[in-house]
Formats: structure tokens, sequence, C-alpha cells
């Protein structure tokens, strides 16, 4: 109820765990079957020295890992039950999402996850799969400030545009042991900073919705059903 | 099909390029005719080629009416069917059952009207289900 309330009306987000930690756990070890890694570490060592082009072509053959959405959602029950019900659409292709360390880096703009055309009522969970002590988490923008800079952006004719990196300042990423995830609505600003480290940051995220609720432009292309 | 609309170029680079995905290589190319939802070129080619795989677009072409339906699990059950906008694949009546389901599952969602969809409103309807 409390989380319920929290990510919907409160903060925006907040910090959630696992109910099902050998789920997630099978999950990684998928992972790094998929990838031919020894370890996390192994694997984040490897990334941190490839081109560019070839961390995107990773991330690309790891859509084939068809069952990462649904293994994050089990391992997540409770936290999505709470916020969604047990009857859901859920992101068909989770995004293993792979940042390199140093300048120029950065991914991705600060953005609102509404961007993309999902629904005012699809939550998203994002979880680094290690230990997060630097700066190469996401760092969160609470409810209120969203909205203000939102507006404000709206009243200058483009919502997240450029101009979003200027409205934010400096900001700093969270903290994050593995297993910890962030749950948070669409609204919320987020994004991440260059961060120095020998290792590349992976973590994964997955986006879903209650059953009862309406689509937005996202539809089967993006989305499908799922029962925990 | 469905809420897409895709020029036919584009149906043919979508589907090319999951094929390719799939390790498949893409033999004869069908048109279906607009207004239906038979696949029954498809079907009819079939009897004659005897397919082994069959690429479209989405979930979205199969046919609604039952007895289209039954037809296409006649027909069509021992060939593995790929969907490349979904990017899902399989085979048999189960496999088939299931796009249906999902398909209608899909059909009758709400969808947030276009005329609802600037930042603030969107943001409204989020502001009104936590109450």
């Amino acid at each position: 109820m409390q989380l319920n309330k929290t990510i919907r009306s409160g903060a925006g987000f907040d910090v959630v765990e696992p109910s099902d930690m050998t789920t997630l756990c099978d999950f990684r070890d998928e992972l790094l079957k998929r990838t031919g890694a020894n370890s996390l570490d192994d694997l984040r060592g490897k990334v941190s020295q490839m081109p560019n082009s070839e961390v995107n072509q990773t991330m690309v053959n790891l859509l084939g890992f068809t069952e990462a959405s649904s293994l994050i959602a089990t391992a997540f029950s409770s936290t999505i039950k709470a916020l969604c019900g047990d009857q859901l659409l859920l992101q068909r292709r989770a995004n293993i999402i792979m940042n390199l360390p140093g300048e120029n880096q950065r991914r991705q703009w600060p953005h609102y996850e509404m961007m993309s055309g999902i629904s005012p009522t699809t939550f998203t969970l994002w979880m680094p799969l290690h230990d997060i002590d630097d700066d190469a988490g996401i760092f969160y923008v609470e409810k209120e400030e969203s909205n203000h800079i939102m507006r404000e952006e709206y009243s200058r004719g483009l919502v997240n545009s450029p101009q979003i990196t200027e409205l934010l300042g400096d900001r700093t990423p969270s903290r994050l042991k593995y297993g910890q995830a962030i749950a948070f609505n669409p609204f919320i600003i987020h994004g991440n900073v260059a961060f120095v480290s020998k290792l590349a940051r992976i973590a994964v995220s997955i986006r879903f919705q209650s059953i009862s609720d309406p689509i937005h432009q996202k539809n089967t292309d993006y989305f499908k059903s799922f029962y925990l | 099909m469905g809420p897409y609309k895709i020029p036919s170029n584009a149906q043919n680079m979508v589907m090319n390029n999951f094929a390719q995905r799939m390790n498949k290589k893409i033999e004869i190319v069908i048109p279906e005719p607009i207004l239906s939802d038979k696949l029954a070129t498809t079907q009819w080619l079939h009897e004659e080629f005897c397919f082994t795989d069959i690429f479209l677009c989405t979930i979205y072409q199969l046919p609604k009416l039952e007895t289209d339906i039954q037809k296409l699990f006649e027909n069509l059950s021992s060939v593995e069917i790929y969907f490349a906008i979904e990017g899902i694949n399989g085979k048999g009546v189960k496999f088939l059952e299931d796009c249906f389901k999902e398909r209608d599952l899909f059909a009758q969602m709400d969808v947030i009207p276009e005329s609802d969809s600037n930042w603030p409103d969107l943001y409204q309807r989020l502001k009104k289900s936590s109450v």
C-alpha cells in the first residue's frame, strides 16, 4: 500500500528488494552463459574494453534473452503486485544496459520514461547487476521537481528537449547494493553521469502495467500479457 | 494490421530483418490482398510448396472469424510461424491459440486517445490513478 502511494503520488520512486532471490540469481546465471563470461566482474571487465559499437551489438544480441523480463518480474513479484496487481502487461524484451566508464560515455540523456510512449500508469524497475558504490548509477528527480521541469519544458514547446540538462544542473547518482532496484513512475526524470571505474556498469530494466489500465502508444510490439 | 499502419515495403524490411536474425532465408514472398485476414493465398500456396516456416508481420494479421481460424489450425499447424513485430515464433494449435488470445486481449484494451495525449493531461491520468 505504502509503496503504491510513494510511487504514484509521493516521491515517485523508491528502492525495492526482490521477493525471490533465487530467480534473480537464475537470471544472472543465464546472462553470464549468454555472454560467455565467468562472473559479473569478468563481464564488466570485458565490456569496459569494447568499442561502443561492440557494446551496442552485445546489448542487441541480448534481446534474444526473451525470458529475461519474466524472470525479473518474478523476482520482484511483491513490488509489482503492490503497484499493479498480478495481471500485467510486461515489457517483452528487458533492457540490459551496459555503460562504459569515462567522459563522453554517458549513453542516455536525462529523460522521462513517458517519452517512449508507454502509458502514464506503466512503471519501471531498474536494477544494477552488481553493487554500485560510485557514480555509475542513476540519479532520480523527485516528483514535484520533475513535474515542475516538465511544465517548464512544455511551456517552451518540447518536453525532454536538450534544455532538460540545463534545467537539472548537477545530480548525484544513487548508491545501491546488488539485489536492490529502483521502482519509479514514468514522469520521474532520471539519468546518469560520467563515472570513473575500471569496470563497466551493467543493469537491467523492465516496464509493466496492470492489464486493466489503458495502453498508450506501445502495443504488442512492446508488451506481452504476464500473470504473476 | 490492428493498430499498426505499415507500408508494404516496410513490412518486408521488418520480416526480412527478423528472418535474418532467426538465421532463415526467405524464398517466397506472398502478397495477401487488402480487406482480408484469411491468409488464404498463403494457405493455398502451402498446399503446393509445403512451407516449413512462414513469417508474418504481427499477430494482428491473424483471422478473426472462427471458420477462418479453424482452417488455419487445419492447414498451418505443422508450420513454424514467426511474428516479426512481437518477436515470437512457434508451431502447433496451442501456439496459435495463445497468439489468438494475445491478439484478442490487446485488441479489446482501452487506448488513451490522441486528444488526451499531451504531457500535462497524461500526468493527470497518473495522479487520478492514485486516488
